[in-house]
């Protein structure tokens, strides 16, 4: 069984709430994994979420690709 | 081989210092008809095309087409040491792995060469297809390299719209907004000191200012830079360098993300 693990930077830390581990004791409670035991990580939205870009920048290609045509 | 003699050795100096700053290595191609480069940054949001063609070189010899890649930090580092007077000759031998810029003294009393080693880059080339556009404006590059610092310290993306009015960069950010108007003015004394604008349809288009100011780094090559735009399409900054090429730098157009939801998938 392997040990799966999540890491996050120092600045993520404070956006922790809740880990938690798919399968536990002996009787494997829980449990939906295969050869791993599944991990999840949840974080709390970006505290600054009001300041994101509004806009998208989708690549030059996309734009080229639109004047030609194709 | 391949043998370029440029008389005017500060033209390829201040192309570097233009340049190095979006893209970290590219692929310079050698052909009968110039010496050329197209590259994209790292998020593929920009592209720079650089042509020299070769009647502007004094001394032009590309026996078969060459690309060689280069990391552009390392070529500036290298044409640094050239004076501003200097001729420089950009030297490589058929399937060689390093490039040699000499350098002469406009005496001729002093000689350089630097060898560099060349790079295997792979890059993706996009053809850049023809397109008119709806709005052109000509302007001053010191004029348009100051409007883009100016509103850099206000605002991190900045509106390029153009009406009959003229032409206005607009920012915003946290400390308020700033609004710059451009007016036509073709009464100047000199014709490099006019703002010219011609315009087809009305244009409104969002870009980043952090790439703005870089394409600002070429405003040494030329006294005025070409603006060309059209409504959702990229924005092309257009600087001339003396009479033998130019460089145009490509800029994506930031879309608002909900009008983007609502239109048709392409």
């Amino acid at each position: 069984m392997r040990i799966d693990y999540f890491l996050v930077s120092e600045t993520l830390k404070e956006r922790i709430v809740a880990c938690e581990m798919h399968g536990h004791g002996i009787e494997l409670e829980g449990f939906y994994g295969s050869d791993h035991c599944p991990v999840t990580l949840e974080l709390s939205p970006s505290s600054n979420s009001q300041n994101e870009d509004p806009f998208v920048t989708k690549p030059l290609s996309y734009f080229f690709s639109l004047l030609s045509g194709c | 081989m391949l043998e370029l003699r440029l008389v005017q050795g500060s033209l390829l100096k201040k192309v570097l210092e233009s340049i190095k700053e979006l893209v970290n290595d590219a692929n310079f191609d050698c052909s009968s008809t110039g010496f050329s480069l197209q590259a994209m940054d790292s998020s593929h949001v920009a592209l720079v095309a650089l042509l020299l063609r070769s009647e502007g070189f004094e001394h032009y010899r590309c026996d078969r087409n060459t690309s060689m890649g280069m990391n552009l930090n390392n070529m500036a580092k290298m044409l640094k040491c050239a004076g501003n007077d200097d001729i420089i000759t950009i030297k490589a031998d058929d399937g060689s792995d390093t490039v040699t810029f000499m350098f002469e003294s406009p005496t001729q009393d002093k000689i350089s060469d630097f060898e560099m080693k060349l790079m295997d880059i792979d890059s993706e080339h996009l053809g850049i297809p023809e397109a008119e556009y709806h709005a052109i404006v000509k302007m001053p590059s010191s004029e348009f390299a100051r409007i883009c610092k100016d509103l850099s310290s206000i605002g991190d993306t900045v509106v390029i719209s153009i009406t009959k009015e003229g032409v206005k960069f607009s920012t915003k950010g946290d400390i308020g907004t700033a609004n710059i108007v451009c007016r036509q003015n073709t009464s100047v004394d000199k014709p490099e000191e006019a703002t010219v604008i011609e315009m087809n349809e009305p244009v409104s288009l969002t870009f980043a200012l952090r790439y703005m100011n870089s394409f600002t780094k070429a405003t040494p090559l030329s006294n005025t830079v070409t603006i060309s735009l059209s409504n959702e399409l990229p924005v092309v900054v257009e600087y001339k360098i003396a009479e033998m090429g130019y460089v145009r730098f490509y800029l994506a157009p930031k879309i608002e993300e909900d009008e983007e939801d609502t239109k048709p998938q392409v």
